[in-house]
Formats: C-alpha cells, sequence, structure tokens
C-alpha cells in the first residue's frame, strides 16, 4: 500500500450503558454534596460487551465492510482479565477476519486517544488501510471518595481509514509525573490523592497545556484558530484551560456528557467526537486530549472533512440507588447457588463454539433455512449443502416469559427469555433464535415487540468469561 | 389380526412420594420391589422375574455418580439377572415400560419388572427442578437464566395470545387435581387448594406461580409385566398393555415452528391410539403429565380430547374431572402426587392399574374399563404413551 498524508476517521459509534447514579443519592450515605450522575453498566456488562456495542455501532454508521478491518486497537483501565486479550473477543464478537492485528493497550485512560494516533501512523505508513479504534472503561471509584460519582462507564469506537471524514492532522504525548489517581493490581476501586484542585492546577492543566502547544505547533496553528477542544471530563479544569491557552471566546468546550456519565476514561474523546462532528461546520479543527493524570497526556487535531457519520446508542436511564450500585459491585449481596451450567467453557467446547460466538449460522442452499447453530442436516429440508452467513441481529419476540426464581448469577431474578423470530431469515425451524432479554421493561413485553441481539456476559467459570448472545428489547436509540 | 401387544400388567406398586429425607435411593427402590410383589394377588416367586428395567432420569446431575441396571440389582438383590437403565428425562419411566414390553412381546422374557426411582430431596429444591434448564439451546447462553418451567410457560405465553386462555384457567388444573389427590393415600401434597391460592401463590416463572408447578419429589414406583397368555397364573384381574407411542421433537426451543401446541405427544398418541384400535373417545381414565398446569391443557389439545383452543372450556366444564366425561389425574397428577422424573411414568401406570380393577377407592373412576398415560420429557421433545385396558 502506498504511503498516504491523509488518515481520517470515517465514522464514530458510541454505547452508554443504561443505569445511572445519582450524585445526591451517593452524597446522602456520606458527607458532603453530590450533583448530575454517573453511568454504571449493566449486571452482564463489561468493557468487552459495551467495547461490542460502540464497534457495531461504528461499523453501522459508516459503509466499511466488517472483512476490510485490517487492525483492531483497543484501549482500556478495566478490562475483564490481567491476561488474555479483551480486544481478540471484541475481534471475535464482530467476526473480524481471522488476520486481524489485534492491539491490547492497557492502565491509561490516555490511551484511546494514543491509540487513534497510533492508526493514523498505520494507515499513513500503509501497514494498515482500516483499523477500529476502540476506547472503553468501566470506572469504580473508591466508596466515599471524591471519584465516586464522578467516574463513569461508556465505550467508544472509530473506524480510522483513507477518506472524508474527521482529518487526523497531527498527534503528540507528553509525559508528566506526580500520580493522583490509580487502582494497584486486583484492586476493585481507583483511588485518589482526594485533592481536585491540586490535580487541576498542578498536574493536568500543565500535561494539557504543553501537549496542545505541541501539536498546534507542530500543525502550525494558533489556540485562537480551534473551533473546539476536549480537555478532559473535568468541566471547570476544561474552561480554565481555554482561557489560559487563549482560545477564541467562542471555542466549543466539550464535556462528553460528563455531567450525566460521569468521566468515562478512555471513552470520553470518542463521545466528544461524536459531538463535535455534527454540530461543527466543515473546515473547523479542533483537539481531543486523552489525559491519565500524573502520567500522560496524548493530544490530537481533527478538522471535520466530511458530513458525520456518528451512530450512539444510548438507551433510556434507568436509575439505580446506592445499594444496587453496591450490589453490582459486589460489595454487599446474599450468597447465590453456583452457576449451574458449569465445564462447559474447556478448550474444546469453546473451540466448536467459535462460529457461534461471532453470530454466524449456517444457510441451507437447498431451501434457504437458517440453521443456528450449525447442522449435518437441515433442520427443514435435510439437505447437507450449507453457506455460511452472518446472523440478523434484530428480530421480533414470538415467545417470552419471566423467570422470578433462576439459577445463574449474577444477574438477578425476574429476568425474562424468550424465542425470536431474525428479521429476513427464512425457515419454518430455522430463523429464530432462545435468548435472555436483558436491559428490557420485563412489565412491558409483549408477543412481536422487535429485539436487537447484543454481546454480554453469560456467566463466569474459574474467572474466565463465557460471553454470548441476549436480546434487548428495541427502543429509545438516535442516530 | 390385532396389533395389541401380547403384554399384561399383572401387578403394580408405588411408595408414598414425597419429601423423603430418611429414605435414600436404593431403599426406595427396595420399598417399590416390596410393594409391587405384594401387589400380584396370586403371589410373585421372585425367581420368575426373568429381567428388570430401570427408569432414573436425573442420576448423573443429581447424585453426581453413574447410574446402571446394577444399581437397581444390588438393592434388589437382583443379580446377576439383566437389568437395563432407561433414561428419556420425565418420560423415561413410560419407555422403560414400553421397552420392557418390546422384550416380552419378542418372546425374550416372559416375566419382567419395570422399576423407576428419582431421589431430587437431596439439594434444596433451588438446585433442583429449578436449576435443570431440560434442554432449551446452546449450554449457556441460549437462552441463559431459563429454568424448567420455562419449557412449558413458553407455550403458555402463546397459548394465552391465541385463544385467550388466563391465568384463572391454569390456576383450575391446579385446583382440580389437589382436590383428586387429597384422596390420593400415595400423593404428597394432599392438600386442597382454591384458585385464589393459585394466583396469590409466589411467582416462579410467569405466568407460573409456584401451585402452577408440581413439587420436587422423592419416590419409586413399579409394575410387573407378563405374557398376556400366562397373566392368568398371576391375577384374575390382570389389565393389557394394548399399546405404546414413542415420538420425539426437536430438542430446541428456538427449533420449534410453532409454539402452543407440542407435535410429539400428538404423534405419540395418534401412533398408540392406531395400533390400540382406538380413538380419543375411547378412554375412560387418563393420567397427564401436568408437571405444571399448562401442561396437562395442552395434553387435551395434543392428545385430542378437544380441539385447539378449547382445553380451558373443557376444564370448565368439568368434563376432565373426577365425575366428568373424561377424569383426568386422579391420582392427582405431578401437580399433587408428585414428579419423581424417574418413577412418573410407572406411578402414572400404576394408577390406571387399579383404576383398571376398580381398586382406586375414593377417586375411583366408575366403570373405566380404559386408560391411557401421557408422559412428557422436556419441552415435548419426548412423548411416551401408553394404553392400558381392562381385561
Amino acid at each position: 500500500m502506498p504511503l498516504t498524508d491523509s488518515a481520517s476517521i470515517l465514522s464514530v459509534g458510541t454505547y452508554v450503558p443504561a443505569y445511572r447514579l445519582e450524585g445526591r443519592e451517593v452524597a446522602s450515605h456520606w458527607a458532603g454534596g453530590g450533583k448530575g450522575s454517573r453511568a454504571v453498566s449493566g449486571w452482564d456488562e463489561d468493557i468487552v460487551t459495551m467495547g461490542v456495542e460502540a464497534a457495531t455501532a461504528a461499523i453501522d454508521a459508516g459503509s466499511t465492510a466488517i472483512d476490510a478491518i485490517d487492525a483492531l486497537i483497543l484501549a482500556t483501565t478495566s478490562a475483564p482479565y490481567a491476561e488474555h486479550s479483551s480486544a481478540a473477543e471484541i475481534a471475535r464478537a464482530l467476526g473480524l477476519r481471522s488476520d486481524v492485528q489485534i492491539v491490547d493497550i492497557g492502565t491509561s485512560t490516555a490511551g484511546s486517544v494514543a491509540a487513534l494516533a497510533l492508526a493514523r501512523s498505520l494507515v499513513r505508513s500503509g501497514d494498515a488501510a482500516c483499523v477500529l479504534v476502540v476506547g472503553a472503561d468501566d470506572r469504580v471509584g473508591e466508596p466515599g471518595g471524591s471519584l465516586e460519582a464522578t467516574v463513569g462507564s461508556a465505550a467508544g469506537a472509530a473506524i480510522v481509514g483513507i477518506g472524508a471524514g474527521l482529518t487526523l492532522t497531527a498527534a503528540t504525548a507528553s509525559r508528566h509525573g506526580v500520580p493522583t489517581r490509580w487502582r494497584a493490581s486486583g484492586a476493585a476501586w481507583i483511588s485518589s490523592g482526594d485533592d481536585p484542585r491540586f490535580e487541576r492546577e498542578q498536574v493536568v492543566g500543565p500535561a494539557v497545556t504543553a501537549s496542545v502547544a505541541a501539536v498546534l505547533d507542530g500543525a502550525e496553528l494558533t489556540p485562537d484558530q480551534l473551533a473546539f477542544a476536549f480537555f478532559g471530563a473535568d468541566a471547570r479544569g476544561g474552561a480554565a484551560l481555554a482561557k489560559s491557552l487563549k482560545c477564541a471566546p467562542e471555542l466549543a468546550v466539550l464535556s462528553a456528557d460528563a455531567a450525566t456519565i460521569g468521566d468515562a476514561g478512555n471513552a470520553a474523546p470518542f463521545l466528544a467526537l461524536a459531538d463535535a462532528w455534527g454540530a461543527q461546520a466543515q473546515g473547523s479543527r479542533g483537539v481531543i486530549v486523552g489525559i491519565a493524570p500524573g502520567a500522560s497526556c496524548a493530544a490530537l487535531l481533527v478538522e471535520i472533512a466530511g458530513a458525520a457519520t456518528v451512530r450512539r446508542v444510548a438507551l433510556a436511564p434507568v436509575t439505580i440507588d446506592y445499594v444496587e450500585y453496591l450490589r453490582r459491585l459486589g460489595v454487599v449481596g446474599s450468597s447465590i447457588l453456583p452457576d449451574p451450567v458449569q465445564a462447559y467453557s474447556t478448550g474444546p467446547a469453546a473451540y466448536r463454539d467459535e462460529p457461534l460466538a461471532s453470530l454466524t449460522g449456517d444457510r441451507c442452499v437447498a431451501c434457504g433455512s437458517l440453521n443456528i447453530p450449525s447442522r449435518v442436516f437441515c433442520i427443514d429440508c435435510g439437505a447437507e449443502e450449507f453457506e455460511q452467513v452472518r446472523v440478523p441481529r434484530t428480530g421480533a419476540l414470538v415467545t417470552y416469559n419471566q423467570q422470578c426464581a433462576v439459577a445463574v448469577a449474577p444477574e438477578p431474578a425476574p429476568l425474562a427469555v424468550g424465542v425470536i423470530r431474525l428479521d429476513g431469515a427464512q425457515g419454518t425451524r430455522g430463523g429464530n433464535l432462545s435468548v435472555m432479554l436483558t436491559d428490557s421493561d420485563l412489565a412491558n413485553l409483549a408477543i412481536g415487540l422487535p429485539v436487537e441481539l447484543v454481546m454480554r456476559r453469560c456467566g463466569i467459570e474459574k474467572g474466565l468469561v463465557k460471553y454470548g448472545w441476549k436480546g434487548r428489547i428495541v427502543r429509545g436509540e438516535s442516530a | 389380526m390385532s396389533q395389541h401387544l401380547p403384554v399384561s400388567i399383572v401387578g403394580a406398586g408405588m411408595i408414598h412420594f414425597g419429601e423423603l429425607f430418611d429414605v435414600g435411593y436404593e431403599e426406595m427402590l427396595a420399598r417399590a420391589y416390596q410393594q409391587v410383589l405384594g401387589g400380584v394377588d396370586k403371589g410373585m416367586d421372585p425367581d420368575r422375574i426373568e429381567a428388570a428395567w430401570l427408569s432414573t432420569a436425573l442420576g448423573g446431575l443429581i447424585r453426581r455418580e453413574a447410574v446402571t441396571g446394577a444399581s437397581a440389582a444390588e438393592p434388589l438383590g437382583f443379580f446377576p439377572k439383566p437389568v437395563t437403565r432407561i433414561e428419556n428425562a420425565c418420560a423415561g419411566g413410560s419407555d422403560a415400560i414400553r421397552n420392557a414390553a418390546f422384550a416380552v412381546a419378542a418372546g425374550a422374557y416372559d416375566v419382567v419388572l419395570v422399576i423407576g426411582a428419582e431421589k431430587m430431596r437431596d439439594v434444596p429444591t433451588r438446585a433442583s427442578l429449578i436449576a435443570q434448564r431440560g434442554t432449551m439451546s446452546h449450554m449457556w447462553w441460549q437462552p441463559r437464566g431459563a429454568t424448567s418451567p420455562y419449557l412449558f410457560a413458553q407455550h403458555a405465553t402463546v397459548h394465552m395470545e391465541q385463544y385467550g386462555t388466563t391465568r384463572e384457567d391454569l390456576a383450575q388444573v391446579a385446583v382440580k387435581n389437589h382436590h383428586q389427590g387429597s384422596l390420593n393415600p400415595n400423593a404428597f401434597m394432599r392438600k386442597e387448594v382454591t384458585v385464589d391460592q393459585v394466583l396469590d401463590a409466589p411467582m416462579i416463572c410467569w405466568p407460573f406461580g409456584v401451585l402452577d408447578c408440581c413439587p420436587t419429589t422423592d419416590g419409586a414406583a413399579a409394575v410387573i409385566l407378563a405374557r398376556s397368555d400366562l397373566a392368568l397364573e398371576f391375577t384374575d384381574n390382570p389389565v393389557d398393555l394394548l399399546a405404546c407411542g414413542l415420538a420425539t421433537d426437536t430438542m430446541y426451543s428456538h427449533l420449534k415452528p410453532e409454539f402452543g401446541r407440542q407435535p410429539g405427544p400428538t404423534r405419540a398418541a395418534q401412533d398408540a391410539f392406531r395400533l390400540a384400535e382406538l380413538t380419543p373417545n375411547d378412554i375412560d381414565v387418563a393420567e397427564l403429565h401436568d408437571c405444571f398446569t399448562m401442561a396437562e391443557l395442552l395434553a387435551y389439545e395434543d392428545i385430542g380430547f378437544c380441539e385447539r383452543g378449547d382445553a380451558g372450556k373443557l376444564l370448565a366444564a368439568g368434563e376432565t374431572a373426577l365425575g366428568g366425561r373424561i377424569p383426568c389425574n386422579p391420582s392427582g397428577g405431578l401437580l399433587s402426587k408428585g414428579h419423581p422424573i424417574g418413577a412418573t411414568g410407572i406411578a402414572q401406570m400404576c394408577e390406571i392399574f387399579w383404576q383398571m380393577r376398580g381398586e382406586a377407592g375414593a377417586r375411583q373412576v366408575d366403570g373405566a374399563r380404559v386408560g391411557l398415560t401421557h408422559n412428557v420429557g422436556g419441552n415435548g421433545q419426548i412423548c411416551c404413551i401408553n394404553i392400558a385396558a381392562a381385561r
């Protein structure tokens, strides 16, 4: 592939989980006043499942074919594993090519901007024509600490390649010491120095200033030429930085919805990009900064050079109380029965499951019936010749029930299960799928409701997460 | 020439079903064996029994050990005679009768034992049936969270939508069967219930509350089969096993073309009626697989006791209660008598044996001459229907 100067973000997808913990709810259990809310992931979500949602949104938003993706770079601080690639799990669920390059970037909330910079380099060098970048975080602040109600959970993704979009014109990173936030290996939550003003004024502020100055110098631009900027999820810090950098007064300081979602770490830059792309004029420029407080900053200069290609998956918010939040963290809880479905995640069984994991099914060449999982003899006509196809990811409810006594964990009762008829699928016995329904309004289920398939956690065994597919009633989603 | 099986039932016996915390699996088998030997009118020398079939469904899942024919041979002192273990989910008991009958019909044996037992209450009820999924599909995600009640609840949802069946209709099944079970000394739950109690009971899997579900039960039951031409050696009142029908359907919920009906039981019934040269109208009494209230309503329609969608009306008219046109589950059924899985189909046949001989006491169906057992495994995946008649 030839060298090119031009690498662009071709599409952006974001995902915010449904659940919200309000600051005042947290404050009612601890001293102090609380504002806004933070997004909380569901019982069966983690950065892998949220990453799949965001990546699917980015792919659906644009015209990128799954098989065109050459590399996947994931940045997260909250991977479910200390050893085992979360990026590989995302690639499997998306059904990416088996020769896709997989990169996992961890331990830094500046990672996703660094990943976008790396994707730009890969495309410019010709080593990859199309790179999927995912930033996802599922963040937990120390109970009672200053971060508890202000960090959040979300995921974002972008397709980086050659074409019209958000041109990535420069990238840089800078390094600074004095850590102000950290999470020790194996620890459940982020600790901090609990000194926000020191962090803002002495640690983050100078680092962002240095990295923005460097990226603008490289492009021979000045701060007043910027139309928009994301200086991190701290709104107060962002406003102060815009002033001290001498940006134009009309500069749009992006917040990545931190007031309602919280600081979503590696997801935040994508939320900011999604906001800017639709709102800002063609030809306008902005900087997006990724911040790892006290460790590093990564800054990226983007220029809007194409119509917005953005898809946001934002579920209708459901407010949970503090006890429910602590239950989700596992801080409080009752004893639960062990998952009855055991001894499954052995190598051979999981190996045979590869096509199912990426929602691949067999279409009968003779009668068209969609057989899931793969079969030797067609479930409808008995023929033996099949072609592999991607299973449709939407359908309609055929039957359902609410399970009020369940033997799985940690998903709590009541939960719903059902059979769905997949859109456009053929077959009398083929063309259906059985699923647990997640993130759905159990009081208003009905035969015929539209359902989309979402990748979720389906239990854990010896620390190994069993990822599978569940259904979600389609509602409150905007493009 | 008649296609009837040349096989008769000459004895039946079961133990009182329940939560048998003081009786182990092997002892349940031995106690049922004592009951069936004692239930042969003219006596049965154990040496006359040449082979046995053992039905147990959950040996591996609950006992965490292998169950084989030897698991019955040892407590019964039956060794070294042959014992075959049958596992065909909840239909295993009836299928064990079917296989044993075929061996007699084939001329391999003259007299055989069919015995079934299940030890379900060595674990909490939550870890027992509720935790068993039956088979719906993929091991953990399709559909994760579903339990055994879902197997029939998914049909109920559609039946309610298609035919206007209500939770009250379902509750009437529990009311009827608990009343009938209160008349059966071998039943687990001998307590009447009201519609309001059923509707107000804790929800298990909508639309099933706990009283819409059969209890987790320990139990064992046995019958002795003999060549029809030898039956009078053992009793003056043998019950002839006319025909057996066994059918399968897909295991996975999502491979079913429709809900609200079960094609496996329909096919099993058609085969059994054809071989018995009878129709649903000829049945005087039926023991149906009412593991959940909906299952009995499905059975009315799948077997052909009424038209599609009319099960609720048939029940409301009292046609399937004691004194009705076709009394169903005079024993109390699985809902009241209990459902020790491997024993269930055999206990159903015990009831038909007693009904045919006029020995069912307060729950006797007057003048019953032809009886049917309907024994369903999983989500209608497997169904065995046996038809027997007074001689």
